[in-house]
């Protein structure tokens, strides 16, 4: 239980940071940050079989989802 | 006894079976005459053997350079439902081919429906070929079992569904097939309404034939080398005996290596060195975890190719 809230601290901290670095690079250490805890979730989750891990590694996905999008579009605004 | 059934039970699932061929006529009070054939052997064991009668054996005579000219007809979207007509003209210099292709999509909160009916005509008369894939969400209804339905006597498309859905009702009874046909049926008589409301002129009469079947589709990548406006390929993962959630499947075997691939790119594009190489020393463990997990969800995969009208070209046991 106390590793379920662990995981979502580590998303609380993902959201904060992609709001608060604001370029490229920072975005892309994001990036890697939730990857990171993609592996964590996955890991624990397969000690632990519960459908709200499932939920929170989907959420931590639809944040990767966004970040991506966002990056994407970021290089596209600097090659335009 | 509970214990038996359920080593039966994974015996089973390690392949579709095609369990029957229906043939059909229609009497002529309108009552349909079924004649079943039971088969009970691999679907891909009897497909290859229908290419091994045809004189396009190594699929070769498959293989030339084509256009492919599409223009949809009719779009119809409405609560989880997508009804689409198209014509479809395949040519290249010397030939040219003209086909209609109807694909209906249902999503629902147990099962998603694909079905795509091919109408061709050949020497004046009408052919309408359908495949119907369903897909439960729960495991447990899950069946791997395949039917092929001929109708021998000519009908109206939206008949041809109405008689599919009827015959799809009588084999079902007292069968591991009941639930996932009965949602089959449902979704055949709503289609076959839809025709006759909304597509009446292409309502026609025609001979047909269809391979019902029941596999849980996890993954599909169109591919498009060539750039035409119609994928080339779909290449599709299905899983042959799902023991897991459908969500945790697809999160697992899919969804999750597309975001560690994509994130991975696009984190060593922008940050280079360091970064890249954070990126894939904690990416290749994850994704290892997630092909685990992945393997334990779904025990039974299979990896198969469509062609741009999901004809199946084949498919692979990946584990």
């Amino acid at each position: 239980m106390i590793l379920d809230k662990i995981s979502l601290i580590f998303y609380i901290f993902g959201i904060f940071f992609s709001l608060l670095f604001r370029k490229k690079l920072g975005m892309a250490w994001i990036l890697i940050f939730q990857i990171a805890l993609l592996g964590f979730l996955g890991n624990f989750r397969s000690n632990y079989k519960s459908d709200l891990l499932l939920y929170v590694e989907f959420l931590v996905g639809i944040t990767m989802v966004a970040t991506i999008v966002y990056l994407i579009y970021k290089i596209n605004i600097k090659k335009g | 006894m509970a214990k038996k059934a359920e080593v039966e039970s994974e015996n089973s699932c390690s392949e579709i079976t095609l369990k029957r061929i229906v043939e059909v006529e229609i009497a002529k009070n309108g009552k349909a005459i079924l004649n079943i054939t039971e088969v009970n052997k691999s679907l891909s064991e009897w497909i290859a053997g229908k290419f091994k009668e045809s004189s396009c054996q190594d699929q070769s005579c498959l293989a030339f350079d084509y256009q492919v000219e599409t223009k949809e007809i009719y779009n119809y979207s409405n609560n989880g439902k997508k009804l689409t007509f198209s014509e479809v003209r395949i040519y290249n210099e010397s030939s040219s081919f003209d086909f209609k292709v109807l694909s209906y999509f249902a999503e629902t909160a147990t099962y998603n429906l694909s079905l795509v009916t091919r109408m061709m005509q050949v020497e004046g008369e009408n052919y309408f070929v359908t495949a119907i894939n369903l897909a439960p969400k729960d495991e447990k209804k899950f069946a791997p079992f395949a039917d092929v339905i001929e109708i021998k006597s000519k009908a109206k498309l939206s008949e041809h569904y109405r008689i599919l859905a009827e015959v799809l009702n009588e084999i079902r009874k007292q069968d591991e097939t009941s639930w996932i046909w009965n949602k089959a049926k449902l979704e055949l008589s709503y289609l076959s309404r839809a025709v006759e409301k909304n597509l009446a002129e292409f309502n026609v009469e025609g001979k047909g034939n269809a391979l019902v079947m029941d596999a849980l589709i996890v993954c599909v990548v169109s591919l498009n080398p060539t750039g035409s406006p119609l994928p080339m390929f779909y290449v599709t993962l299905e899983c042959l005996d799902p023991r897991d959630s459908y969500q945790s499947i697809v999160w697992n075997c899919c969804a999750k290596f597309g975001l560690l691939v994509a994130g991975c790119a696009l984190a060593c594009y922008v940050s280079g060195g360091i970064g890249c190489l954070a990126c894939v020393v904690l990416a290749i463990p994850t994704a290892g975890d997630s092909l685990i997990a992945c393997k334990s969800g779904c025990p039974s995969m299979n990896v198969c190719v469509y062609n741009s009208f999901w004809d199946k070209i084949g498919c692979r046991k990946a584990w």
